[in-house]
């Protein structure tokens, strides 16, 4: 099959999935109990006209399948509703706060991505040495602790005992810092969510390429790699590592889309401005238009990752095209 | 001088009851542009004589003893680095089943052109075309360089694997069953192929074969392995038409030969012994029906009869 056949096929099937989750998404919050109009105003002095007219504003009056087609449309112009509880539109309140967190999930995961392929590939390359057995043990503990048990850890130690860094926040308040300074500041402020991030995805980066080493290297086509007379740096290079890193794209992809999900606890305990912060503010009040938009927000970026996965896993194993995988 | 002498050969795979004792102490030598076959039961150790001679013994086996020279030097005791440019250069193998002895992610041409990078001083240009002509060399047209394994089928991928170990000219290869687990059609044009190129390229081979009939066309000598241990070893015309050890009889006999007369096909009774702790005396004493009490004691040394080398008491 030729790329762009392969490219168009992907796509469709990435648009079709967001029209699922976008129908999804409408139903679900159909299903939740509770009236959206009654929940906008928790006052019992509202009349029921006045209700009746704010039905009728919003267009609850509408028919559901009328519902779908005014979401669906409003949705293709960037209108994801209006918050009850910012009192703002969700696309304004998202749009403040998703720069946060991809400076957080972004870093992090690139730290934590590097670090853990290369301590992983040196463990399965000298798999049941010392080496091998003292990086697993720390990849284990690092896998075993939960993200908000490692920032509470971080944040007593580095900014409660030893006060290197701050308890939360992204940056000094009222510090009126402004340029590099600034940026500087944003630094200070991210090292310890980012590393409460950090530490968990290394030791799963370590696990995933060890393992994946380890079944690669007793592959057949390395002992051919090694009849062939090359240096053991090529083997691993060439033959080794990039097959073992297959398994670990996947990885990659998927860890992106779901790290935009799941700061939610890094964010709690570090106070990070971000999306995870608000799915957790947005529950709290119970600002249903503001959670749709969050939740379309979680689905999409899952399936994008999941094409952009795709698109370069079609680029580095030659059978994903045709479909004749066996690994 | 021979261009490949094994001396006093011994592999020993570790298990919890003790060593298996693979290749015990076997010697065998070869000649330039000579093909010798090795032959036996599978698990007799002629699989694990060829990777020790490529040194790809995989834990837990083991290179326990002897020498393996090549070219007048012993490349077991050779550092790595030195071996490096002997072996996929003057000194290569083809393994059986190629099936995943291909890099999945590689092309073809790449991976030929791979080795010729690696032993040859030239650029990355001259190595592919050098690759293209090995494949049309093997019978696949260079137009697949391109192609990745599994776009090709099980023939063609052990032709590739024949390009990649013949693409420096080797002064030594090995054949580890090349032909096996291919269905027939194939494994008469592979073997088409290697005795073609065997003529062609003046090679020097160790032929790895558990089919006879394979061996009767390929080899100059033949030698015949049980239990880790040579049995036989003597030129294929001879071997096939008086073949002195009692083993080497039961083999052929329970071989079908098709332009030969009819035969009824006697398998060899019982099966190989273990090699953890193999009987004492001769190794195949057990399933011989010429064995004496001597045979029960005394483990026989390899002796020259008739033109053969032979390791048993009660020949000649």
């Amino acid at each position: 099959m030729k790329t762009i056949q392969f490219f168009l096929k992907k796509l469709t099937g990435a648009f079709i999935t967001i029209f699922a989750i976008i129908v999804a998404n409408f139903v679900i919050f159909r299903i939740a109990p509770g009236d959206p109009i009654r929940m906008m105003f928790h006052d019992p002095r509202v009349s029921a006209e006045q209700i009746k007219a704010m039905q009728i504003k919003f267009g609850l009056d509408k028919s559901l399948w009328g519902q779908f087609i005014d979401y669906f449309k409003q949705l293709m112009k960037g209108d994801m509703g209006f918050s009850f509880w910012q009192k703002r539109p969700v696309i304004e309140v998202i749009g403040d706060r998703i720069g946060h967190t991809l400076i957080l999930v972004v870093t992090a995961l690139i730290i934590a991505t590097i670090i853990g392929i290369l301590l992983g590939a040196i463990a399965g390359w000298k798999n049941g040495s010392k080496t091998d057995r003292s990086i697993l043990s720390v990849s284990l503990v690092l896998y075993s602790i939960p993200t908000f048990a490692m920032g509470i850890l971080l944040l007593l130690i580095f900014a409660y005992v030893l006060s290197i860094f701050p308890l939360g926040g992204i940056s000094t308040p009222a510090s009126g810092f402004t340029g590099f300074m600034y940026i500087k500041d944003v630094i200070w402020h991210l090292i310890l969510p980012a590393f409460s991030i950090i530490l968990w995805y290394i030791g799963e980066y370590i696990l995933m390429t060890r393992s994946s080493m380890v079944e690669v290297l007793d592959q057949d086509y390395i002992v051919t790699a090694r009849t062939k007379g090359l240096r053991e740096s090529t083997i691993l290079r060439k033959h080794a590592l990039r097959n073992a890193l297959l398994p670990v794209v996947t990885l990659s992809g998927v860890n992106f889309a779901f790290a935009i999900a799941g700061v939610i606890e890094a964010e709690t305990v570090f106070s990070w401005p971000g999306i995870g912060r608000l799915t957790y503010d947005a529950v709290m009040k119970r600002d249903y238009p503001l959670l749709q938009g969050i939740f379309l927000l979680f689905a999409v970026s899952v399936v994008l990752a999941n094409f952009l996965v795709d698109l370069i896993y079609s680029r580095i194993d030659p059978r994903i095209k045709t479909g004749d995988v066996n690994v | 001088m021979a261009l490949l002498d094994i001396k006093e050969l011994k592999v020993h795979y570790k298990t919890r009851k003790g060593p298996a004792k693979a290749v015990d102490s076997i010697s065998l030598t070869v000649e330039e542009n000579e093909t010798v076959g090795l032959i036996g039961e599978s698990g007799c150790g002629k699989s694990t004589t060829a990777r020790a001679i490529m040194k790809i013994i995989k834990e837990p086996g083991e290179i326990v003893g002897g020498e393996v020279i090549f070219q007048g030097k012993d490349i077991i005791k050779m550092p790595d680095s030195e071996f490096r440019d002997i072996r996929g250069n003057k000194l290569t193998i083809v393994r059986q089943e190629a099936q995943n002895a291909l890099n999945p992610v590689m092309s073809i041409g790449n991976q030929i052109a791979e080795v010729i990078l690696a032993h040859q001083d030239v650029n990355k240009k001259e190595a592919w075309s050098k690759a293209e002509e090995q494949l049309d060399m093997v019978g696949i047209s260079h137009k697949r360089a391109k192609s990745f394994p599994h776009e090709l089928s099980g023939g063609m991928r052990q032709r590739g694997m024949i390009a990649i170990a013949t693409a420096c000219n080797p002064d030594f290869i090995i054949m580890d069953e090349p032909i096996t687990g291919l269905d027939v059609i194939v494994q008469r044009q592979l073997l088409t192929l290697i005795n073609d190129l065997r003529e062609r390229l003046n090679l020097t081979a160790l032929f790895i074969a558990h089919d006879l009939s394979v061996v009767s066309e390929t080899c100059d000598q033949v030698v015949v392995m049980y239990a880790g241990k040579i049995m036989e070893k003597a030129d294929v015309v001879s071997i096939f038409k008086n073949p002195l050890h009692p083993y080497t009889q039961a083999l052929i006999n329970s071989y079908p030969s098709i332009r030969g007369e009819k035969k009824d096909l006697i398998s060899i009774p019982g099966s190989p012994p273990r090699l953890v702790d193999p009987p004492q005396g001769c190794r195949f004493h057990l399933r011989c029906k010429f064995a004496i009490e001597r045979c029960r004691v005394e483990l026989p040394e390899i002796r020259e009869v008739d033109g053969h080398e032979v390791a048993c008491h009660i020949v000649g």
